[in-house]
C-alpha cells in the first residue's frame, strides 16, 4: 500500500515536472528577487562590475585598476554585433571607441544583447532592482513605467544650457515625463514611402502625388502581377506603420497624438475614414496575397530584389536599399506619403520621431559620470549614424563632407526641412498592453475581421 | 546491498541532492507563480492583489480559450498522429527485419534536430512566395497557399511538424516496450498459427499497455504545454488562429507585461498537464506484468 502511494507521488513529481519547464519565467523572476538581496549587500563596492556579463568586458581593459580615479560604468544595449553594418551599430561602437581617449578617467564596460532578449532581459533587470548605470532604451509609452517606478534617474541637474542648445528641438518630447528629462536624443527615424522607380517605369505607371494616384498604382502593379506594398504583418508591428500614416493623414498629427497618449478620442469620423483606407488597401490586394505570414525580414528581402513596387518603412531602410547586394540598389527613391483628400493631415505631418536613448538607473553609484557617458554616446552617435545612412541627427554638428552620404537619408532629410508635426512609432509611444491592442486590433483590420467602425470602438476602450 | 536498502539514511543521502535541485528548480517557481496569479503587476511597479480576478478575466479572453482549444486539437492529434505511426513502426522494428538499426536511427533523426531548426526548414518550406511545398504544388498544376499566414490553415500547417517531429521518440519508446516481451510468447502464438496481425494485437499491444501509458502521457502533456515551434513558426498568428497557451502567456508577461495574468495562464498550464496526467492514469489501470 506505501508502494503504491510512493509510486503515485512520484508519478505526480515527474508530470509537475513536465509542466513546471512552462513555469519558467515565473522562476526568472524569482532568481531576480533573490539576486536582489545579493546585490543590496554588495552596495558600497567600488566597482559593480558584478553586474556585468562577461561577453564583452573584452572592451574595456583594466577594469581594476590601482589608480582609484578610474570609474567603471557598466552600460547594457541592444547594439549586440560589432561587425553589423546597421547605421546605429556602427554609430554605437564608433562612440565606444573614442570614449576611451574622450573620457579617460571612465572606464565603459558594455554588453550588448540582442534586441527581442534585451527587452526581456531589461524588463528581469528592473524587477530584480539589478541595472546597470546606463542602458539603452525606447522612449514615451516603453518608458513611463520606469519612470513611474522611479528607476531612472532625470537628466536636469546634469545638462547645461550649452548643451541643451545643441539639441534640436521637438527631439525631447519622447523622454520628458512631468518636464523632466530623462534621456537624451541620438536620432529622428522618419518613415517615408520608399519606391522602386525601376518597377514604376516598367510598368508605366506615375509616381503617385496623390492618394488617388496612389490606389490606381496599387491596382496597376497587383494586375501586373508584382506586390504593390510590402509588408511584413506576421510582426504585428509593420501593420501599425500602415495605419499609422492614414490617421496622420485622415486626422493630423496632433489629433492623432492625442488619441494615442489618452487625451483624445480614437472614435472620430476621421479615423474610422483612416481605417477604412486601410482595409480597402487591404482588400483590394496592396499588400499582396500572404501579408500575414511574411515576416518584416521576408517582406524586406522581397523590396531589396525588386519584388515588391512599393514599401512604408522607416529611415533604418536606407542602408539596405543601397546596400551592396540589393538587385534595387540605386533604383530607389524616397517621397511624402500622399495626402488623402478630405483629411486634416497635410504632406509635412510625419511618421516617426526621435525615440531611442541611453538612460540613467536611478541606483547608479556615479550620477554624473553615468550622464555624462549617456550624453557623449548620444552625441557622437547622432553624427556618425546619419552618416551612416540610417536615421535623421538629433544634435546640431558640423557633418563635414556629405558627398559620401547614403543617398535616401540625404533625400529624406530634403523631404522633412518643413516638417510641422510628428507621431511616433504607435507602438513604442503607446507601451506595454496598449501597444499590443494596437497591434493585434490593426492585424485584425488588415484581415478584414473587423469592421473600421469596431475597430475605432476597441481602440477607444484602451482610453476609457 | 539489501543492508544498504534497508538503511533509511542511505536513501537520504542519495535522494537529497536531486530533492534540492527538483525543489529549487521546479517547485518553487510553481509556487512563486501561484502567487504572481493573484497580483495585477506590471513587473516593476506597485504589485496589487486582486485574488482571483486574474483567473475570471481569462474565462472571458476569446484569445486564451481559443488557445486551450487549439491545444486540446493537439494534444488529440498528438495521440492519433504520433502514436499509431509509433506503434505500426515499433511493432514492424522489433521483428528482427534487415537492417533493424538502421531504420531506427533515421526514424529517429527528427528528434535529434533541435526545434529551432526544423522550425526554420518548415518556415522555408511552408514560405509563400519561394516555399518547397508551393512549389511543389504549383508543378502539379494546383494552387499554392499561404500556409501560415492563412488563418484556417495555419494550424494544421503548424502542428504537422510537431507530430512528425516526435512520431521517432514515441516509436522508439515503444519499440524498447516491445523488446522487453519475451520471444517463446511469440513462438508460442506462432505454433498455435497466429498470424502477425494477430500477434500484434492481442499480444504485442496488451503486454506494453503501460509503455503506451507512458508515451501517452508524454504526447499529451507534451501538446499542452507545447511553445519553442509554434513561437518559430507563427509566434501565435495571424490573429490568435496558432496560439497555445504558453506562446499566450510568453506575450502576455512579455509584450503586454501583464505579469498577474500571464502567471495565471501558467497556473492553469500546470493544473492542466496535472489533470490530464490523472485522467490518463485512471483510463490505463495496469496491472503490474512479471512475464
Amino acid at each position: 500500500m506505501k508502494r503504491a502511494v510512493l509510486k503515485k507521488m512520484t508519478g505526480l513529481l515527474m508530470s509537475a515536472v513536465l509542466a513546471a519547464s512552462l513555469a519558467g519565467c515565473g522562476g526568472a523572476q524569482g532568481s531576480g528577487e533573490i539576486s536582489a538581496e545579493e546585490s543590496t549587500v554588495q552596495e558600497g563596492s567600488p566597482a559593480v562590475e558584478d553586474n556585468t556579463g562577461t561577453e564583452n568586458a573584452a572592451e574595456s581593459e583594466a577594469v581594476d585598476t590601482a589608480d582609484g580615479e578610474t570609474i567603471t560604468i557598466t552600460l547594457w544595449s541592444q547594439f549586440s554585433d560589432p561587425n553589423s553594418t546597421d547605421g546605429n551599430y556602427v554609430a554605437f561602437y564608433n562612440a565606444l571607441e573614442s570614449i576611451k581617449t574622450d573620457m579617460p578617467n571612465v572606464n565603459v564596460v558594455h554588453e550588448g544583447t540582442e534586441s527581442e532578449s534585451y527587452k526581456v532581459k531589461l524588463k528581469t533587470a528592473m524587477a530584480g532592482n539589478e541595472l546597470p548605470d546606463v542602458f539603452f532604451n525606447w522612449g514615451a509609452g516603453t518608458m513611463a513605467p520606469y519612470v513611474e517606478a522611479g528607476l531612472v534617474l532625470a537628466m536636469d541637474d546634469y545638462i547645461t544650457d550649452e548643451v541643451s542648445s545643441r539639441i534640436l528641438g521637438g527631439t525631447l518630447d519622447n523622454f520628458t515625463f512631468d518636464g523632466k528629462m530623462y534621456g537624451y536624443p541620438y536620432s529622428v527615424a522618419v518613415a517615408s514611402l520608399y519606391v522602386n522607380t525601376e518597377l514604376f517605369e516598367q510598368n508605366n505607371v506615375k509616381i503617385p502625388e496623390t492618394y488617388d494616384e496612389f490606389l490606381e498604382a496599387v491596382d496597376a502593379f497587383k494586375a501586373a502581377g508584382i506586390t504593390p506594398i510590402s509588408l511584413g504583418e506576421k510582426d504585428l508591428w509593420p501593420g501599425l506603420m500602415i495605419f499609422g500614416i492614414h490617421a496622420i493623414r485622415m486626422a493630423g498629427a496632433e489629433d492623432f497624438n492625442a488619441a494615442l497618449m489618452g487625451e483624445g478620442s480614437y472614435n472620430t469620423p476621421e479615423l474610422i475614414e483612416a481605417a477604412k483606407y486601410v482595409q480597402d488597401l487591404a482588400a483590394r490586394g496592396g499588400f499582396g496575397e500572404s501579408a500575414m505570414g511574411t515576416s518584416e525580414d521576408d517582406a524586406v528581402a522581397a523590396f531589396k530584389q525588386g519584388r515588391a513596387a512599393m514599401m512604408f518603412m522607416g529611415s533604418w531602410l536606407n542602408g539596405d536599399c543601397e546596400a551592396d547586394d540589393a538587385a534595387v540598389k540605386g533604383k530607389i527613391s524616397v517621397i511624402k506619403f500622399p495626402v488623402i483628400e478630405g483629411g486634416k493631415g497635410t504632406k509635412d505631418e510625419f511618421h516617426g520621431g526621435s525615440g531611442e536613448t541611453f538612460l540613467v538607473s536611478s541606483s547608479t553609484e556615479h550620477p554624473a559620470e553615468a550622464a555624462a557617458v549617456a550624453q557623449y554616446i548620444c552625441e557622437k552617435m547622432s553624427k556618425d549614424q546619419y552618416l551612416a545612412g540610417s536615421g535623421m541627427p538629433a544634435w546640431e554638428a558640423d557633418m563635414g563632407d556629405t558627398s559620401e552620404l547614403n543617398r535616401l537619408s540625404q533625400e529624406i532629410a530634403n523631404l522633412t526641412k518643413d516638417a510641422t508635426g510628428y507621431v511616433y512609432w504607435l507602438d513604442s509611444l503607446t507601451g506595454g498592453s496598449a501597444a499590443d491592442t494596437l497591434m493585434n486590433e490593426i492585424a485584425n483590420l488588415i484581415a478584414g475581421t473587423v469592421t473600421p467602425e469596431e475597430f475605432c470602438a476597441n481602440l477607444q476602450e484602451l482610453n476609457e | 546491498m539489501n543492508k544498504i536498502l534497508g538503511n533509511k539514511k542511505a536513501y537520504f543521502v542519495f535522494v537529497f541532492p536531486a530533492f534540492v535541485i527538483y525543489f529549487v528548480m521546479a517547485f518553487i517557481p510553481i509556487i512563486i507563480s501561484c502567487y504572481y496569479s493573484t497580483l495585477e503587476w506590471n513587473g516593476i511597479g506597485q504589485k496589487v492583489f486582486v485574488g482571483l480576478e486574474n483567473f475570471l478575466e481569462l474565462l472571458k479572453n476569446d484569445a486564451f480559450l481559443s488557445s486551450v482549444k487549439n491545444s486540446l486539437i493537439l494534444a488529440a492529434a498528438s495521440v492519433i498522429g504520433q502514436l499509431i505511426p509509433a506503434m505500426f513502426f515499433a511493432i514492424v522494428l522489433s521483428r528482427n527485419i534487415r537492417g533493424e538499426g538502421i531504420y531506427r536511427t533515421i526514424y529517429f533523426i527528427p528528434v535529434l534536430l533541435s526545434t529551432v531548426v526544423i522550425g526554420q526548414l518548415f518556415l522555408k518550406i511552408y514560405n509563400a512566395d519561394y516555399g518547397a511545398l508551393n512549389a511543389l504544388l504549383q508543378k502539379l498544376g494546383l494552387a499554392g497557399k499561404d500556409w501560415l499566414g492563412n488563418t484556417k490553415l495555419v494550424l494544421a500547417a503548424s502542428f504537422f511538424p510537431i507530430i512528425w517531429q516526435y512520431i521517432g521518440y514515441h516509436m522508439l519508446i515503444l519499440y524498447t516496450g516491445i523488446k522487453g516481451v519475451p520471444a517463446e510468447i511469440y513462438e508460442a502464438a506462432q505454433i498455435d498459427g497466429a498470424n502477425e496481425k494477430q500477434m500484434a494485437f492481442m499480444i504485442t499491444m496488451p503486454l506494453i499497455k503501460s509503455t503506451i501509458k507512458v508515451s501517452m502521457t508524454f504526447a499529451v502533456i507534451g501538446s499542452l504545454k507545447l511553445f519553442d515551434l509554434i513561437w518559430v513558426l507563427t509566434k501565435g498568428g495571424p490573429l490568435h488562429a496558432s496560439e497555445v497557451p504558453s506562446t499566450l502567456m510568453y506575450t502576455t508577461i512579455f509584450t503586454r507585461m501583464e505579469y498577474g495574468s500571464g502567471s495565471a495562464i501558467a497556473v492553469f498550464i500546470v493544473l492542466e498537464c496535472l489533470l490530464f496526467y490523472f485522467l490518463i492514469e485512471k483510463f490505463f489501470k495496469v496491472d503490474n506484468l512479471t512475464y
